[in-house]
């Protein structure tokens, strides 16, 4: 990783822990602007998939689909940034998928390394766990907006650490001949 | 012992195949599309419910609830029958396209809703009444799509019977 | 390529080209190594993670797709499965600078890196010989894939029939339950799902056509993302007939019986007393063929083929402070090598998909630094 890269991890890292406790204090302000982040990267989505069509895509076999997502999307992202209001539920929902998507993939992975008889396997499963836990948990308290708040922040603050750690780990750039 | 049919005709015809269901499905899928977002902004706008609902402060919130559902109903009707001709042309145009169907209606249809969908920006009704500039750009956006995959259903549906019109003379000599 | 043919294929081969059964044991079961040699392996053994010569799964479903992930993954994908056919190849039409170093990426046999592969094996250990072998014998099952996620690369169409030889074609439909096997008899297979996102893992390989390029018997018919509307044919049993006959020839060269290695070159003569038994096994419509190429093999050399052990060598590995000297040390030397030898040859043609590699004298203490430096629980490398 360059010394760029890891002062940008360490700083997005530390804007997400900035976010949670903005967020915590004040969970209106923090709903809209989760909104309008849902928006602003719903846009950049639709943006980046219309650029990779015309770089690459329009050379491959059905290429058109990426097109048309790529409108989607950005239809999607403007259409989210002008309503007034999202209701909680889908963020929830959305949310608890995510763990619990994240959380299976864990768990397999701990199984695997299992079988190999490697010592990440306990990590592993614990993460998994915690994971699908958190998930589970959303779909349970799917209407209650306080639950989202304290979701939101624990995610933001999860991945804060983990992106700041990962830009302290060595990494090897160099491959030598 | 096996072969393989990369003849100018062959090719084209698979790209142009392609394409026509890739534009079917986007043209159902706008269209879809189109009905959710509309369903949206009605329901942000709740207060115009009440208006025509003409409901008493005092009334039951069952009948309330019931009200708000059929006139909710009616509505995605009224904008489903509104893009049935898009959906029954993409569908139409992904048929073509499976090799499944051989038609030249739905390429009349589509012409015509090149036309009707360009007057409403040539006669500027789109910009008026624009209380909300990114709703407005939503709008544009959509309607561009659906345009854009008009114009590809016909270019590759008028190029489809072309060329299986040139593989079954081939085939014939 | 699977089992039967990376270890007991290669075993017939080795041996019909004049190696000891021992030996050819040895070249086979390094040859399979390739495809279990892991990561995680490599960290519960305590050896250079760098040695890496596949990803499991779910190693690759949690992997970072950042660029130096990706890197990571063309490396050791591109270096070992997927070798690439022509670093120089020229796009028929226009496209942009990252989708002709992607489309140069495609892996296919007969490339000058096969032949620079072969050569390096040429005096070197039965276990560089064994990796030298399985890349050769994949670049003729993964043919018209590429070792990196690419969408446009690797993407296949509904276009895709498998082929008989009465002339009769059946569509292939894919299931993507990744538990399910696939059922031969009733043509029905699984593959990866569509992944709109270009470097998403599962546009890694041949995932999206699932293992139809691992069965020897099946041919098929499909439409490459990359190649604008054009059907190929992949005719497993004849390209797996031509790996085996080209194993032989180059397996000749390496031992000194043939004084050059050249492309498109097979060892006919060597191997036809046997080819319609070889061409038979190839056929056989089933998953896995190691009982009938074991069998073929036994018969071969009259002795009995060890059944592949991952655990085999590796408390000689770990029990001893000499770990060059083993069999597994000797191994991952080769594999370093070899994935060194390919990521300098794909930087070279100007991309950096496989990372970036600098060229400096090979002095003992240097290669110490960078094993001790990249060993350090990273799997970033």
């Amino acid at each position: 990783m360059s010394k760029m890269r890891r002062v940008k991890e360490i700083l997005v890292g530390l804007l997400m822990i900035l976010m949670a406790i903005i967020f915590f204090v004040s969970p209106t302000t923090g709903y809209i602007a989760v909104i309008v982040v849902l928006s602003v990267i719903f846009i950049i989505i639709g943006l980046k998939k219309l650029w990779f069509f015309l770089t690459m895509a329009s050379r491959m076999v059905g290429g058109r689909r990426v097109l048309y997502e790529g409108l989607l999307i950005l239809d999607l992202g403007f259409f989210t940034a002008g309503i007034n209001f999202v209701p909680t539920v889908y963020v929830m929902i959305y949310l608890g998928t995510a763990y619990v998507f994240a959380g299976a993939i864990d768990i397999l992975n701990a199984i695997d390394a299992k079988k190999l008889e490697s010592s990440r396997f306990k990590g592993k499963l614990i993460i998994g766990a915690i994971n699908i836990i958190i998930g589970i948990l959303c779909f349970v308290f799917l209407t209650k907006n306080d639950f989202l708040v304290f979701i939101i922040c624990l995610g933001l603050i999860y991945n804060a650490i983990v992106r700041i750690a990962n830009a302290f780990r060595k990494h090897a750039m160099v491959y030598i001949q | 012992m096996y072969k393989v049919t990369n003849d100018e005709n062959s090719v084209m015809l698979r790209r142009h195949r392609n394409r026509l269901s890739m534009s079917g499905m986007a043209m159902i899928i706008f269209s879809i599309w189109s009905v959710i977002r509309y369903t949206i902004i009605i329901l942000q706008n709740k207060d115009d419910y009440n208006f025509h609902l003409d409901l008493d402060e005092g009334t039951p919130t069952t009948v309330k609830f019931i009200g708000y559902a059929i006139l909710l109903l009616l509505t995605i009707l009224f904008l489903t029958w509104g893009v049935l001709p898009t959906l029954l042309l993409g569908r139409a145009a992904i048929k073509v396209g499976k090799g499944k169907k051989k038609s030249v209606v739905y390429l009349v249809f589509t012409a015509i809703y090149i036309v009707i969908s360009i007057l409403p920006y040539a006669f500027g009704e789109v910009f008026e009444d624009n209380q909300n500039l990114i709703l407005l750009i939503v709008t544009i956006i959509l309607d561009i799509t659906m345009f854009g995959a008009c114009i590809d259903i016909l270019y590759s549906g008028i190029k489809v019977r072309i060329c299986e019109k040139r593989i079954a003379e081939k085939e014939d000599v | 390529m699977q089992i039967d043919f990376h270890y007991y294929a290669t075993y017939a081969a080795a041996y019909i080209a004049g190696y000891s059964p021992k030996e050819a044991v040895d070249i086979a079961y390094s040859a399979f190594a390739v495809d279990v040699c892991s990561a995680q392996l490599l960290t519960k053994l305590g050896a250079p993670i760098v040695a890496a010569t596949t990803q499991l799964q779910m190693e690759l479903m949690e992997h970072h797709t950042d660029i130096v992930g990706l890197q990571n993954i063309t490396r050791i994908w591109s270096s070992f499965h997927f070798l690439p056919r022509d670093l120089k190849a020229e796009y028929n039409g226009k496209c942009t600078k990252k989708y002709l170093r992607k489309y140069r990426l495609i892996c296919g046999p007969n490339g000058e890196l096969v032949r620079d592969t072969i050569e390096n094996a040429k005096g070197s250990t039965l276990q560089a010989i064994g990796i030298a072998m399985h890349v050769l014998a994949d670049t003729w099952a993964h043919m018209y894939f590429a070792g990196t996620p690419s969408l446009v690369i690797n993407n296949t169409d509904k276009h895709l029939f498998e082929l008989f030889p009465d002339g009769s074609e059946k569509r292939i439909a894919f299931k993507h339950n990744p538990v399910a096997a696939d059922k031969p008899d009733e043509g029905a297979y699984t593959a990866s799902i569509y992944q709109s996102n270009e470097n998403n893992i599962m546009n890694l390989g041949h995932g999206r056509i699932g293992h139809l390029p691992d069965y020897g018997y099946c041919v098929y018919k499909y439409l490459p993302a990359w190649n604008d509307y054009k059907e190929v044919i992949k005719d497993n049993p004849s390209d797996y007939n031509k790996a085996f006959r080209q194993m032989v020839y180059a397996l000749q060269y390496i031992r000194g019986d043939r004084d050059t290695f050249s492309l498109d070159t097979y060892a006919e003569e060597e191997v036809a007393p046997y080819a319609d038994e070889i061409d038979k096994v190839i056929r056989t419509r089933k998953i896995l063929i190691c009982d009938e190429w074991k069998a073929f093999g036994e018969k071969l050399t009259n002795e009995t083929i060890e059944d592949f052990d991952i655990k085999k060598y590796q408390s000689e590995y770990m029990d001893t402070s000499d770990k060059s000297n083993t069999f597994l040390g000797k191994f991952f030397d080769a594999s370093i090598r070899h994935k060194s030898m390919v990521t300098n040859r794909i930087y070279k043609s100007g991309s950096k998909l496989a990372g970036i590699s600098i060229e400096q004298d090979r002095t003992k203490a240097t290669l110490e630094m960078v094993k001790n430096t990249l060993k350090v629980g990273d799997d970033n490398v």
